[in-house]
């Protein structure tokens, strides 16, 4: 049986890379000026930004439709595919919820399997690559699915912003708001725990949060896949990337950009770095 | 009480006392050293007094055990500055007297505590008539309660009874349900001060002159002694002239500090609402300037206090109140504030926990509380803001002579907070203080994206601190410069190099 891997657009993954391993994506919605853009889809990620920079208004942004969702799984199934569907948290988002919703909608059929990941971006990214690996080896949707959990709680995502505004003004706050003030220009570094977007550390230099990221992912090491990710420079992937390099050796992380489902609430100037660990 | 009591268990713990002196040994020093509040000093000095009486006794006869009574009675008695009937003391002084009026005393523990409970259910009924205050709230007594509340359980033991289904256990929850009402009621809390409480180790001086040496500074005083030890209870508005005047009898421990009072919000703490999660809360001391800096930037709240500010503790438990974390780092932000936490290591103030740290200059406690997390527990904070603090290189302009310059002291003082002093002499000699900076500086060669922040002060004005920064920017070109008014009155600037 051939098992179908779905997320959705705010797992960040490369447009190439996501077609070449045949992973589907949901597009999230960016609502800007009133038009409902599909992320991917009517928008891309450079037109996104450069929107937000000329921009006073923030876009708003929404999970998949339970329409949406339902279309896409009645496709797979009706190509006699089994499903694993992967989603952003949701502690952050309500995409999981409609998912489920659009599983119930078809009958909550027992091969269709929901993965509430606890990550975002392109961590979640990395667990979609792994997935469309797994089901080339193996064929058991229980133990793909076990395999998946287990990935999960190993996957890490350190992200240091330029500035708290955006996801401040989109109420994404949460916990983060440990960290906000104006002053002594703070750069944020920010981690996925538990589902939810917590403080870590501040720095005073975008340069210097990107040298706190290497540091940090460091103390996880070993690693098997690693991911960094950019909003608007990617100099700061080639930074980041020089400074990994010692570490890594031939383990080469993929560059995937924030696209505008993220890319709202973590602004211009953002970087990250997404892992997962070895047992 | 609780408290109290449960301190005074948890010291048996495992242990297995040989005899009864030797278990009422361990729970009065358990309840010593854990009594909190009014009545918990007072039933602890009265365990203590039972154990005194007792103390060789492998067993007890009830005669024993109401001679015990009475002395537990007059040990918590003298403790107090000015007793007041109408409280437990009433209660153990009934119990007594019940005794003594019956013309045998029961030998069967069931009926000896029956009777216990009994003579202390009509003293607690008639405590509102002992008191304007309670008798204004038609409450009785809660010291009292408790006490009539702990012989209940000893008597729900003896007599193998559930309390649930004991009618004066049934009127004690009803009681206290009301106290409850009434305790939050404003006539209750008007302007009642700090509970504050300590005990006194090594020092020459009695509980007597203790207490006397503290009779002006506010009421409910309340001293017992075990060793060496003395253990003080006070309601005060001066919690830090109490604890000034007792460092004068020994040393202070077990510092607990709790605001009584209903207030208004003056403080203004950090702009985010409370979040359970957070375990740590960091609040920065400052005397001149840098107030600003640590709140605005999101550090830490702040509290403008200068020495001896009788508002210090007002605004502390404020915010503690506000955000309630396990947890309190105080951060002295220079030398001139060590005074004022210097005796608050690992005291409770209003249930939280304070850890101290004394940074030399505002510059170092900045830099330090960047790498605070209101997620990490104090221990971890501690440890990550000593390193960043070590890490830091603060340099001082000043414009005053070397004599005058009490505030930020040479690094000879601490290697790990270092601190180079640009002195007045060197300021005539050389016009040039970019040119002055920048030769102070070490190898940047060393640091990771250099950042020298420089904090301008109340005598220095803006335009002069631009071109400041114009120079060194010209003068170190691959190093952020950042410049920030601080308001400090001296020195001139003080200047982070991160």
């Amino acid at each position: 049986m051939t098992i179908s891997i779905i997320t959705d657009s705010s797992a960040d993954i490369p447009q190439d890379l996501s077609s070449d391993l045949g992973i589907i994506v949901v597009p999230c919605h960016v609502l800007i000026d009133g038009k409902d853009c599909k992320d991917g889809v009517d928008i891309c990620s450079s037109e996104f930004y450069e929107y937000i920079a000329n921009s006073s208004n923030l876009p708003t942004t929404s999970q998949p439709s339970i329409p949406e969702f339902q279309t896409v799984y009645e496709e797979e199934l009706n190509k006699g595919h089994d499903i694993i569907s992967i989603h952003v948290s949701s502690k952050l988002s309500g995409t999981v919820n409609s998912a489920i919703q659009a599983k119930t909608a078809l009958g909550a059929p027992p091969n269709i399997i929901i993965i509430d990941s606890m990550l975002a971006s392109f961590a979640l990214g990395l667990i979609a690559i792994r997935a469309a690996s797994l089901v080339n080896h193996e064929k058991d949707l229980a133990s793909i699915h076990e395999s998946l959990l287990d990935l999960c709680k190993r996957t890490h995502c350190i992200v240091a912003l330029d500035t708290l505004d955006n996801l401040y003004k989109g109420g994404r706050i949460g916990k983060a708001q440990a960290f906000l003030g104006g002053m002594l220009n703070v750069k944020p570094i920010l981690h996925l725990r538990e589902g939810e977007v917590h403080p870590l550390e501040r720095s005073r230099s975008i340069k210097r949060a990107t040298n706190r990221l290497s540091e940090l992912f460091g103390e996880y090491l070993p690693v098997t896949d690693v991911g960094i990710l950019y909003s608007t420079d990617s100099s700061h992937c080639d930074y980041l990337s020089d400074l990994l390099r010692p570490v890594i050796a031939d383990n080469h992380p993929i560059i995937s950009q924030f696209g505008p489902t993220l890319g709202t609430h973590v602004g211009p100037n953002a970087i990250g770095i997404c892992f997962i660990t070895s047992k | 009480m609780l408290a109290t009591l449960t301190s005074g268990l948890d010291h048996i713990g495992d242990v297995s006392p040989e005899h009864l002196g030797e278990a009422l040994g361990i729970l009065a020093n358990g309840s010593f050293w854990g009594a909190r509040g009014n009545s918990g000093v007072l039933l602890s000095q009265f365990i203590q007094g039972v154990y005194r009486h007792l103390i060789t006794h492998e067993t007890c006869t009830t005669r024993d055990m109401v001679d015990a009574i009475k002395v537990g009675h007059s040990t918590a008695f003298s403790s107090m500055s000015e007793p007041v009937e109408g409280t437990m003391l009433s209660i153990m002084e009934s119990v007594s007297l019940s005794f003594e009026s019956s013309s045998t005393i029961p030998s069967g523990l069931t009926p000896f505590w029956q009777q216990i409970v009994a003579s202390s259910r009509d003293y607690v009924d008639d405590t509102p008539n002992q008191m304007l205050l309670l008798a204004q709230s038609g409450v009785v007594d809660s010291g009292a309660l408790g006490l009539l509340t702990i012989f209940v359980g000893i008597w729900a033991h003896y007599a193998d009874l559930q309390l649930e289904n004991i009618p004066i256990y049934q009127d004690i929850i009803l009681q206290t349900s009301i106290q409850t009402s009434i305790t939050n009621h404003p006539i209750a809390s008007d302007d009642w001060g700090f509970c504050t409480q300590f005990v006194v180790t090594n020092g020459g001086n009695s509980a007597k002159d203790l207490r006397t040496s503290l009779s002006s500074l506010g009421n409910s005083i309340l001293t017992t002694e075990l060793d060496n030890s003395i253990k003080l209870h006070i309601h005060t508005k001066q919690p830090q002239l109490v604890i000034d005047t007792a460092l004068g009898s020994g040393t202070l421990n077990t510092l607990m500090i709790e605001n009584m009072d209903d207030h208004e919000t003056t403080t203004t703490p950090l702009s985010y609402e409370t979040d359970p999660d957070k375990t740590c809360c960091l609040i920065s001391i400052t005397d001149d300037g840098f107030g600003h800096i640590f709140t605005e930037s999101g550090l830490a709240s702040n509290i403008a206090t200068e020495q001896n500010d009788p508002t210090f503790f007002t605004s502390l438990t404020q915010i503690i109140e506000q955000i309630s974390p396990s947890d309190i780092i105080l951060m002295a932000t220079s030398l001139n504030q060590l005074k004022t936490i210097q005796h608050l290591e690992e005291a409770s103030i209003c249930g939280s926990t304070v850890k101290t740290m004394v940074f030399h200059t505002p510059v170092h406690a900045i830099c330090a509380a960047l790498t605070f997390n209101p997620y990490n527990d104090s221990s971890v904070n501690f440890a990550k803001m000593s390193s960043q603090a070590s890490q830091t290189l603060c340099i001082s302009i000043n414009p005053l002579p070397n004599d005058q310059l009490p505030v930020y002291p040479s690094q000879s003082i601490d290697s790990s907070q270092y601190i180079s002093t640009i002195e007045y002499q060197e300021i005539a000699i050389h016009t040039d203080i970019a040119e002055l900076i920048s030769a102070s500086l070490p190898d940047l060669c060393t640091y990771t994206h250099p950042i020298l922040t420089i904090y301008r002060g109340s005598q220095t004005s803006e335009s002069e601190a631009i071109e400041l920064v114009d120079k060194l920017e010209q003068i170190l070109p691959d190093t952020t410069i950042d410049m920030l008014f601080a308001n400090q009155s001296s020195p001139l600037y003080l200047i982070s190099l991160e």
